[in-house]
């Protein structure tokens, strides 16, 4: 019986702990999002159901250009690490050759050295190679961050992968090419698919690099968030925020359903 | 169809011998079974035949022509995996028309081709189904039908009934036996289970440790094994050591037997325990070789039973019919009697 209750005590700490961590995380968002639409700039209570702060936005080209720019940057990002990043994986997962394990260790770096050395270092060499600041080189410098997290989610996937269906469609006559295109590639889906979200959302959320690596006038959405705060605060940006969060959630919510389909086989 | 020649393969995997020296003709047409515990080559064989593996020294050729250089996608095989490898994510028709496909065949052919293969294994009807939707005995089927729907030359089988149940794998072994003769193709079939290799096949050959051991008719192998590894490997053998001359060996276990051997000097011969018949001591007929023997052990199932007799100092089975519901018991005096014919004088010592 005791035992019981004490497990009954444990669960609801359990509970509590839940709650709390729930609270912490999505209160401020739920904040800014309902202050989006307060007519009042003052967070004065209670809410005055407006649109106003999204019709400033839509007036608002400074802000607007640096959400084109985030995606256009974090576009070409997720395209680029994740073509380069499955291609190094099947690598690794293919082929044994010399310094395969140095190879992969010095693949990660960007996951654990700060991103502000990391930043600082970039444009440092960008500086002495002329490729200097812009768009292109937050490019750069974002699929160099973006690479370790896609060859980890591909690798996973990888690692439970059956070499014999190679096997099988070598042995039916099906070149490399057709193999991996027809029988590798289509199994690896779900894990792509999950690798190139990765890589989108380091891309469209780094703010240090792209701070380092922003030409003037050419900025992306947290640089130019950033730059907005310290001028002084508008709700505008909590619309242009409130927009944001519901499109990646869509898009979360979207794909956790298609990972859970094609997970597992 | 074609015949496969291997001439003198070997391959080493670092430090482990996988292959040494192995040459053999697999005919045209035949039914072939290479049987060895894990660990003797015959898988690495199989796929050295297929083209994932390749020979450190040796030849490999499919219709007499020398495939050493030819990538397996070349090789026009048909190979049955373990675990079957069907396509997941492909249903039953596009796993079946793969090979088909990646040949660039037309679709009202592959639509034709695909149905054929699909009667051959009697799944008419499976098309749209998923890998995951079907038995261990449908994707059996399947593998089978994906492996010769583009007619290869040669069907290589990897253990394809290990992951089978009992009576699901008896089956299966009809039903496999049946497929390759109707389509004659020359067929190589790799196992570890002895019941398997002796009811499928037309030829079987014995490795261990790299090397082929004995190979011939399922019937010939098993009457003559030629090593102490061939008879206790395939089936169950009485292994009796003694001193041979011409026709005659003088067991270490206390009588002279006949035998049909011309060698000399010590020797181990095998008898088949199903070969021996038990008489009450005395009572033997005579002109067959005896062996005088107490019985230590019965075990009695019913149609059949099985005795150990202590025969000087060895323990000797003796599988029995129970024609005549009397059993020897336990301390039994009994003799041993059998044929000279099934008295196999080893080569090995």
């Amino acid at each position: 019986m005791s035992g019981t209750r004490s497990g009954s005590g444990l669960a609801s700490i359990g509970r509590v702990y839940l709650v709390f961590m729930l609270l912490f995380l999505y209160v401020p968002i739920i904040v800014m999002a309902a202050m989006s639409f307060n007519e009042s700039h003052l967070y004065r209570l209670p809410v005055e159901w407006s649109t106003k702060w999204y019709e400033r936005l839509a007036g608002n080209n400074k802000l607007l250009d640096a959400t084109l720019n985030s995606l256009l940057v974090a576009c070409a990002t997720t395209v680029l690490a994740t073509a380069l990043g499955t291609a190094a994986s099947l690598a690794f997962f293919r082929f044994e050759f010399r310094a395969k394990n140095l190879l992969r260790i010095l693949a990660f770096p960007p996951i654990t050295i700060p991103w502000l050395i990391i930043g600082t270092a970039m444009l440092v060499f960008f500086f002495w190679v002329g490729i200097g600041r812009g768009l292109h080189a937050m490019v750069l410098g974002h699929v160099a961050l973006a690479l370790p997290y896609v060859i980890i989610v591909v690798s996973a996937r990888l690692s439970s992968f059956d070499r014999a269906l190679e096997e099988a469609a070598r042995s039916l006559g099906a070149s490399a090419w057709q193999t991996t295109f027809q029988v590798t590639l289509p199994w690896l889906a779900p894990g792509i698919t999950a690798a190139a979200l990765f890589a989108f959302a380091v891309s469209f959320d780094q703010f240090v690099i792209s701070y380092f690596l922003a030409a003037p006038g050419v900025t992306t959405l947290p640089v130019e968030i950033y730059t907005s705060i310290r001028k002084g605060f508008t709700p505008e940006i909590n619309a242009i925020s409130t927009i944001v969060i519901a499109v990646s959630m869509t898009l979360l919510l979207g794909v956790s359903r298609f990972y859970r389909f094609g997970g597992r086989s | 169809m074609a015949r496969v020649d291997v001439a003198n393969v070997s391959k080493r995997f670092g430090p482990v011998v996988a292959l040494d020296d192995v040459t053999f003709s697999f005919a045209d047409g035949r039914f072939f079974a290479l049987l060895g515990p894990s660990g003797s080559g015959k898988t690495t064989l199989l796929r050295m035949i297929a083209g994932f593996e390749e020979a450190d020294a040796g030849n490999v050729s499919i219709a007499g022509e020398p495939v050493d250089d030819v990538p397996v996608e070349k090789r026009d095989i048909g190979m049955v995996f373990q675990n079957y490898a069907l396509f997941p994510n492909m249903n039953v028709h596009a796993n079946v028309a793969f090979g088909l496909d990646v040949r660039g065949i037309g679709g009202p052919e592959i639509k034709r081709r695909v149905g054929e293969a699909l009667e051959l294994v009697r799944l008419t009807g499976y098309d749209a189904r998923r890998p995951d939707q079907l038995s261990g005995g449908q994707r059996q089927r399947v593998a089978l039908a994906r492996a010769i729907v583009t007619q290869p030359r040669v069907l290589l089988l990897d253990e394809p009934l290990s992951a089978l149940d009992r009576s699901l794998r008896v089956e299966m072994e009809i039903e496999l036996r049946r497929i390759q003769r109707d389509i004659g193709i020359t067929t190589i079939f790799v196992t570890h289970d002895q019941e398997e290799a002796l009811t499928m096949s037309d030829h079987i050959g014995i490795l261990n440790e790299g090397r082929l051991v004995q190979h011939g008719p399922p019937l010939e192998v098993y009457e003559r094994p030629n090593s102490v590894f061939s008879a206790r490997f395939l089936g169950e053998a009485n292994l009796l050591a003694g001193e041979a001359s011409p026709g005659t060996i003088s067991l270490d276990a206390g009588t002279t037997v006949k035998a049909t051997h011309d060698t000399r000097g010590r020797a181990m011969c095998s008898v088949r325990p199903e070969k021996i018949s038990l008489y009450p001591s005395g009572c033997a007929p005579a002109g067959r070789n005896i062996l005088s023997g107490i019985v230590r052990e019965h075990i009695f199932a019913g149609n059949s039973l099985t005795y150990r007799v202590e025969c000087g100092g060895e323990i000797v089975r003796v599988f029995a019919q129970n024609l005549t519901g009397d059993v020897f018991g336990e301390g039994t005096m009994v003799d041993l009697i059998w044929e000279p014919k099934d008295t196999v004088v080893l080569a090995d010592v």
